[in-house]
Order: structure tokens, then sequence, then C-alpha cells
């Protein structure tokens, strides 16, 4: 992931909330899902994966439990809190909205505004 | 997935649970690779380079979770306090009485502690308004051998004391206040102006408020007359009025201009002075003996008052070598300002006040621990089912304190408004008495103080109690369902324990108030040597620019006489310097001419006052032999004295006092009085002493000092001060009146100080008394409901109720009379704190420890009273089925 670059940030950050809505996942699963869904596009380091999910937990909108996973090691998983079931909700319609718009921008046919 | 319960809440877990995480991700994509076929080492490689830098990952994680457990356990916290204190009000609300005679106790506790501390920080612990005020002193000469401990100091002194001294790093030197007629426009107003050096005010370091201060070049011979102005007679007579600044005021005819005004609170410690006039040195006497300054210094950083004292006293020395002839046995004697300013006595007594109320205030707390202690017995139940669903001992602790808390806020806040109540009266009582009252005052610091005292006293009634609730045995609680027998082991024995020491703390205070009331009865008791009933005293002091002939003056005087003695309704009417109880005391030194003293032998010595004829008649002091002064006792005539009772036994103890003679001064300057009569002792300055000083008096008509006193008896005296005013302006329309005070109470007023103590100490031990009689009450009553089933049994037995009752009560017996001889121990060792504030009565004095005793050992028996009048009701039956 790049460093800098709030749009990527932001992008990691709701792809991992995105990640945990069919349930309590762990670190390594939410990397393998991101990585699946996005063709490994996105995330080109996973430490930084980390960072973001103990910073979403400080936030509320994960919590994070461990638990036994299912070749009976110890690992935290992460859980979508009720908070984080809104910020999610605000961010797919926020990203919805944007690409619409910029999509339509990008399709534009004439170069006056109609 | 299986859950695991674990709360990270130490650095060190959150650590070992990031590392944990980090590991179980690269241990996974290392399988997952070495899965695929790749040998361990390089799956271990790449699984690394896949994650990225681990350590900074590591600490940005580790930083994050800290910040969040922290955020957690704050919130948590709050939580916690908000549910416990919600709790704790819906608690005590259900109990209102409880609640309600708890609060009252801690108001009555709070009050009394907020109100004496606001009087102690206001007199003893507020900042005087000077810079480093801790190194201020006043210093005075001293001369042991003739009992003056505080003597001004001659300018000669002074300025060899500032040249050699290295323990000052500035003095500064300012002369007695003087009574100033003031005049602006045609109201004449009398001010208190003392001549002040421009070091003074650097000494002390306070900046002007307005305009400047006095300098240097104030002080020169050719600089224009100045004045500095208090902020109080700016405020009063200028009306706060900036313009004041650079304008002209007329001092006693002078014409001063205002230079600045000082700053509210400010005064120059040892004159009450309203105005400040530049005061210089140059020309001054070069005489050693000409004592008649007060001196100001600041002692130079790091330099201990023992020290300064050592130097100083060693300068003395050196002086008295030097000049042999005046300053011999003179040494040096210094206060630091801010024990000057509240004084010894009012120190201590600040003193013993705090902690009489702190004494008070435990009381209360132990009154209301053992209110808490009696309902945590019945509220085993609701204990017990809270812990069984799992609250934690922690948790329980929390919420009984939280409850007491509550308890102690609530009592907290209605001790505010009665300590607020408090000081203004405080300060209706004592404002003549205790220096720096007024600036007594509800205030934030005050506040602070009683937010602290609250919360620490809700803790401390609420620990014992809840510690022991606490501690309860959950499953015998839970099964006797709350009823019966209080077996939880603390609560009896805390009980009785609190009763003791609450009684014992009662009769510490009791004994305390005991004897200041003895002392204050010795005191009324006291002779004071002349009838104060229906006398009036008004103070007189002819401005010398228009008197400036002495028989100016006479013709002032006497015409004033004259009219005071037409006037309806009057008795007799004098003149003297000094009343008794008000103003100045004076005195000299005299040799009796037949007997001088033997060299190095101090000359004997007495206090002096200048009265009119008529005065010892005006005030019924006894004339005991000789006569009275005459109108042809005046200057020119035979020089003549009327010497006190006092003065006849220590001067002429076998001999005939009349017609013998005293002389004043030496050689050329020599003047001899002929004793014309003897006068009965009468108290001038203080009710205290055991001695009364010996007194001389002299002639008016002979010399007039220019500050007089009028004293005027009468059966309507008090319509008088009207009349008077009217009859001065008459005489003297520019001449100021000041206060008129009726002589009654200027003497009780001498008592004011014993007064004031005595109330105070009385008013708290009472308090202490009903909190004591409370509490004894509180125990009994519980005692006797434990007892309910034996009380039944042994009146179904067929016991009388004269048994009952005397069970009940010697078992109130049992509880007070440890409290009493522990008491009687603890006020054994206390009472000589307060024996400065004692008269004629011992710190352990039999009859008061006595009385007390036994007033305290009644109210127990008589607080045990009613709890053995229900006991004796106790239906046989009831108590016999256990359903009490």
């Amino acid at each position: 992931m790049d460093a800098d670059g709030g749009l990527l940030r932001g992008t990691v950050d709701v792809l991992i909330l995105k990640a945990v809505t069919w349930g309590p996942r762990h670190g390594y699963a939410i990397a393998e899902w991101i990585k699946a869904v996005t063709d490994s596009d996105l995330l080109v380091e996973e430490g930084p994966l980390y960072t973001a999910l103990h910073r979403l937990e400080k936030r509320g909108w994960l919590v994070g439990e461990w638990g036994y996973s299912e070749n009976n090691r110890r690992a935290k998983y992460y859980e979508l809190s009720r908070a984080g079931r809104l910020q999610l909700r605000a961010e797919v319609s926020a990203w919805e909205r944007y690409a619409r718009a910029v999509g339509k921008a990008l399709s534009a046919a004439s170069p006056q505004p109609a | 997935m299986r859950r695991v319960f674990r709360i990270p809440f130490q650095q060190q877990r959150i650590e070992e649970d990031v590392d944990d995480e980090l590991t179980f991700h690269i241990e996974l994509r290392v399988e997952r690779l070495m899965e695929r076929g790749m040998p361990e080492e390089d799956a271990r490689r790449e699984a690394l380079r896949q994650f990225g830098a681990v350590d900074v990952i590591k600490e940005s994680c580790v930083t994050l979770d800290n910040e969040r457990v922290r955020a957690m356990n704050r919130a948590s916290f709050f939580t916690n306090l908000r549910q416990d204190v919600t709790y704790a009000i819906r608690t005590l609300s259900k109990n209102k009485a409880f609640a309600l005679i708890v609060g009252l106790t801690m108001m009555l506790g709070i009050g009394a502690n907020v109100a004496v501390f606001s009087v102690a920080y206001g007199v003893l612990l507020r900042p005087l308004p000077y810079r480093n005020a801790d190194e201020l002193v006043r210093l005075w000469t001293r001369n042991d051998s003739r009992q003056l401990e505080f003597f001004s100091v001659s300018p000669a002194d002074f300025a060899v004391w500032r040249e050699r001294n290295r323990v000052f790093s500035a003095m500064g030197a300012f002369d007695r206040q003087r009574d100033a007629t003031l005049t602006r426009g045609n109201e004449p107003q009398s001010v208190s102006v003392a001549a002040v050096m421009p070091d003074v005010f650097s000494v002390l370091g306070t900046s002007a408020l307005l305009g400047r201060r006095i300098t240097d070049s104030d002080a020169q011979a050719v600089a224009p007359p100045v004045a500095l102005l208090a902020y109080e007679l700016w405020a009063s007579r200028f009306g706060g009025d900036s313009s004041i600044l650079g304008s002209d005021v007329t001092l006693d005819g002078r014409k001063l201009t205002v230079i600045g005004v000082m700053p509210d609170r400010f005064s120059v410690p040892g004159t009450p002075a309203q105005i400040w006039t530049p005061l210089s040195l140059v020309g001054t006497s070069p005489d050693h003996s000409n004592r008649y300054l007060r001196v100001l210094a600041r002692l130079r950083p790091g330099v201990e008052l023992a020290t300064a004292r050592v130097e100083m006293d060693k300068i003395a020395a050196q002086i008295g070598v030097e000049f042999s002839e005046s300053n011999r046995d003179w040494r040096v004697n210094m206060m630091s300002i801010p024990e000057f300013v509240v004084g010894r006595q009012w120190r201590r007594a600040v003193i013993v006040l705090s902690g009489v109320v702190g004494f008070v205030l435990l009381i209360a707390c132990a009154n209301a621990a053992n209110l808490q202690l009696a309902r945590g017995a019945s509220r085993r139940r609701e204990i017990a089912v809270r812990a069984a669903l799992g609250a934690g001992r922690g948790r329980l602790v929390t919420q009984m304190l939280s409850e007491s808390t509550v308890l102690a806020l609530v009592g907290g806040l209605a001790g505010l408004a009665l300590a607020y109540a408090g000081v203004a009266a405080l300060r209706s009582v004592g404002a003549q008495s205790v220096p720096r009252l007024d600036e007594v005052n509800i205030n934030a610091v005050v506040l602070g103080f009683t937010l602290l005292v609250t919360i620490a006293s809700g803790l401390l009634f609420g620990i014992i109690p809840a510690l022991g609730a606490s501690r309860a045995d959950l499953g015998s609680a839970l099964k006797e369902g709350g009823r019966g027998v209080d077996r939880g082991a603390v609560a009896p024995r805390a009980r009785d324990a609190l009763v003791v020491a609450q009684i014992a703390l009662s009769l510490v205070l009791l004994v305390g108030a005991g004897l200041l009331m003895r002392s204050f009865v010795r005191l009324q008791q006291v002779d004071i040597g002349f009838d104060p009933t229906e006398v009036q005293v008004a103070n007189f002091r002819l401005p010398q620019a228009r008197y400036p002939i002495p028989d100016q003056a006479g013709e002032f005087y006497s015409t004033l006489l004259a009219r005071a003695r037409a006037m309806p309704g009057v008795r007799s009417a004098a003149l003297v310097s000094s009343a008794p109880f008000f103003g100045v005391n004076s005195g000299f030194v005299f040799t009796v001419p037949e007997r001088p003293p033997a060299p190095g032998d101090p000359n004997p010595d007495a206090d002096s006052r200048v009265v009119s004829p008529g005065y010892f008649k005006t005030l019924r002091i006894g004339l005991v032999r000789g006569r009275d002064f005459t109108e042809a006792d005046r200057r020119g005539a035979d020089n003549v004295v009327i010497i006190s009772e006092s003065a006849r036994r220590l001067y002429w103890p076998s001999e005939d006092p009349i017609g013998r003679q005293i002389q004043i001064g030496t050689g050329e300057r020599a003047t001899r009085y002929n004793i014309v009569g003897m006068v009965n002792d009468a108290r001038y300055q203080s009710l205290q002493t055991p001695d009364v000083r010996p007194m001389m008096y002299f002639s008016a008509l002979a010399s007039l000092p220019p500050g007089m006193s009028l004293v005027v008896a009468g059966p309507s005296a008090e319509l008088l001060a009207s009349k008077l005013r009217e009859l001065v302006r008459q005489i003297d329309p520019l001449l100021p009146v000041g206060a008129i005070q009726s002589m009654e109470e200027l003497v009780t007023l001498a008592l004011a100080t014993q007064r004031f103590a005595l109330m105070l100490f009385a008013l708290f031990a009472l308090t202490a008394l009903l909190l004591a009689a409370i509490g004894i009450y509180g125990v009994l009553s519980y005692l006797v409901r434990q007892r309910t089933h034996e009380l039944g049994i042994r009146i179904a037995l067929g016991a009388s109720s004269n048994t009952l009752v005397a069970s009940v009560v010697a078992s109130a017996l049992r509880v007070a009379l440890p409290g009493v001889i522990i008491g009687i121990a603890g006020a054994l060792a206390l009472t000589r704190l307060i024996s400065s504030l004692l008269f004629g009565v011992s710190p352990t004095d039999v009859a008061t420890f006595a009385a007390v005793s036994v007033l305290l050992t009644a109210t127990a028996a008589l607080a045990s009273l009613i709890p053995a009048r229900r006991a004796t009701k106790a239906d046989p039956m009831l108590a016999l089925r256990g359903e009490t």
C-alpha cells in the first residue's frame, strides 16, 4: 500500500470494514480477501493493514477479540461494531456518489456544461 | 471460533498481544507458501517481504492500542461513577430520614469548619499586601531592667543600625501617627497621619495603585509638601476619584499635594495612618535617648530572624558601650511582620479554633459513620444480592463510598450556606477585637477548602461501614433474609469505638468551653476601679495651626466643659488626656527626692494622665486621702500631683504620701510636684494583668496636651452624643468630633477577645455535645432493637420495666465511661494550648473537669432513656416468635 495518499488509506479502511461484514475475521483472512477482490492491486504490503486494523479498533468501528483459528491457533478476530456498520454504509454511499460523478464527467460528450 | 476472555490492560499485555497477532499472520503465510512447495527458508523470507517493516508496524499498533485502552478505562471509570452516584441518589431518596440526619450532621461539621477556615485564611494565611512579606521585620528597642519590651528607636540609633548591620537589605523608619484635621471644602474630618521615610515603601515593596509613592526627593527640605493616601480614605472621602492626583488637600491648615493612592488592604505595619507624608532624618537630634521612631526592615534573602537578632544585639551592645549614658541595657527586639500583623495571641487562638472545629467535624463523621453502620446492617441482604450477582468487593466499596460522598456533598452545600451566615455573624461580633477580620469572606480558596473537606469527610465516614458491609458473610445474610441479629464482626465493636471517640472529643471541647467560661466570669468580676455606667467619652485634638498658644486651647476646653456641665441631664463632666480603655498609655520616670536611686538602679516610673478637676467624681474613682484638683491648680501655682493607691504601695509603702514630693527631670530642668491626693486604682489598659500599674495624675489647668478626651456622666448620657456635636460646632465649627462612645462599651470591648473566643468555643462545644448525644441515641436504639428478643423473654419472665430501663442505661454508661476517661486524658494534654486565653483559672481546673464529666455522663444516660423506654414496650409474643 502506498504510504501517502489519503485516498488509498481511506480505500483500505473501507475495504477492511467490508471484509468483516460477513462475520469476524482475523487479519490474515482480511488480507487474503482484499487481495482476492482487488487482484492484489491495492495491497502491496500486508503490514500496514494491521496499523489500519488497530486504528479502526481504536475508533470503535471494529471490535477485536481473541479466539482460536481453524487450526487451533490463538488469533485476533475483528468484528464490525454498530458504529462500524454505520460508517461502512456512509462510506459506500459516498463512494457510489463519487464514482457516479466521476463516471459522468469522464463520459461527457460536449465541452460545455449543459 | 471459540472465544477467550482476556482484557488487555497492561502495557506488557498489549505488546504481547500485538506480537502474537503479527506472528500468527506471518506463520500462516509461511505455511501457505510451504504448502505450495516453497522451502521453509525462502517461504519465511517471502512472508516477511510481503509483510513489510515488522518493527514499525508493531510499534504503531502498540501505540494505537495503548491510546484505545486508556480512553476505555477513562470511559468506564466515568460510567461506573455515574452509575454509583445515580444509584446512591436513588437509595438515599428512599431513606429520606436517614439522609436528612446525616446531611444535617455533616452540615454542622462542615459549616463550622468552613466558617473557621475562612477566618483562619483571612487572618493567618492570606498573603499580606507586601512583596515577600516573610522577609519583613519590625524592630524595637527593649530594656529589660525597665520592663520595656517594644520601645521606639531614636534616629541616632537607627542611623547606626542601618550603617553597621549586614542582615537587612533595606531599613526604613516612620513617626507615630498623629491625628490631624483634613479640610476639603467646608467639612473638617479627623484623620490619622504618619510621617514616613521614603525607604519604608521600598522596604515593603508595594506599588502605588494610582500615581506614585513617596520618593527621596519628596523628603528633602526644599521639596513641595506632598501626601500619599490610603485606599480606604481615598474611597470614602474622595469617592475613589482618580482626578485627586495632583490636587491639594489641607491638613491642619497646611496645603499638601496628593501624589498617589496606595492599593486596598495596604497599610504601613505599625501605624493605622490614612495619610502618609515624607519624613527625613536629616538634622534630627543626635541624642540616642530621644526614642520615637518605628522601624521596619527587610531581611537579606536567606538570613534567618534569629541570625538578625544576634547581629542586631551585637550592634546594640556596641552602642551601649559607645554611649553608655543613654544606651546601657538597651537591646533590640524584633518580630516578623506576618506575626506582628496578626499578633501572637490571635495566631494561637485561630489555630486552637481550627483544632476545635476539626474535632467537631470528626464527631460529625463518627456520627454519620455510626448511622451508616446501623443502616448497613439492615442493608446486608441487598448487598449480599449484589455481591451474588457478581459485584466485586471493590465495586461494592465504591458504591457505598459514593453514597457517603453524595451525603457529604449535600451536607457540604448546606454547610456552606451555614458558614456564609456564620462568617457574617463572626464579623459583626469580632470585628473590633480580631485583626484583619474585616478581610474575611467566602472566596475561591474557601470554596476549594470546602470541596476538599466535604469529599474527605464523605470518604472518612463511608470507609468503615463500606469495608464492614462488603466483608459480610454473603451466605448467612441471604439465608437470614435480612432479619435478625447482625453478626458481622466489625459493626458493633466499630460502633462502640465511634461513640467512645465522640464522647472523648466532646469532652475535650466542653472542658475548653468550661475553662473559657470560668475565666470570662472571673474577668467580669475584676474590679476596674471606676464606674462606667452613664459615662460617654469623646476625643478632641486641637490643631496646632489654629490653637498656637496653650491659653487658646485652655479657653476652648473650659468653654466646652462649662457648656457640657450646663447641659440638662449631665451629672458631671471632666477632661482626661487618655480615658480608660481608650487611646494610648503614657508614662514617665521620676525620683523621690528623699531617696535618690543608687547609681545603676533604675528610676521609679509610673503611668500618667492629665485630668481636669472633677475627673474622679465623673468616673467615681474614690478619693482615699487628700484632695482633688481645683481651679487653683493652674500654671504658675504650685506643681501638684495625685497618685494612685498602687503608686503609694510601690513607692511610699509605709508612710503617708500626702505632702511628699516627686521630682521629674534632673539638674536645672528638674521640676518637683507636691502630692496632694491619693485615689483608688483604676484600670486603664487591660483587665487581665494581675496588678494595676502605678498611676499619677497631673492638672490639666497646669499643662494641656494637644489631645484630650471629654468624659461626661449623666442619666441621659446617650442622648448627649448629638447634643455634644452641636455644642462643639457652636464653639469651633472647624473642629472635627470623632466617635462618641459609651464607657460601658469600651469596658465591654476590653473583654471582646475573651468573649469572642468563649462564644465560638461554647457554640462548637454544644454542637459537639448534641452530635454526641445523637450518636449515643443511635447506637442504643440499635442495641435495643437487637436485644428485643432477649428483652421480650425477660418481660415474659416477669422482669419489671425498671430493671429493663436500668439495663439499657447501664449499657449506655458502659460506652460513655471509657469515652469520658479518654476525654479527660486528652483534655489534660490539650487545654494548656488555650492557657493564654484563660484568666484566673488553671488549664487543669478540677471543678471544670468534674462538671463536664458529669454533664457528658448524664447526657449519655438521657440519650439512652428513649430506647430504654422502647425496650419496656417490647411485645413478648413477637419477640419469642422472633419476628421483630
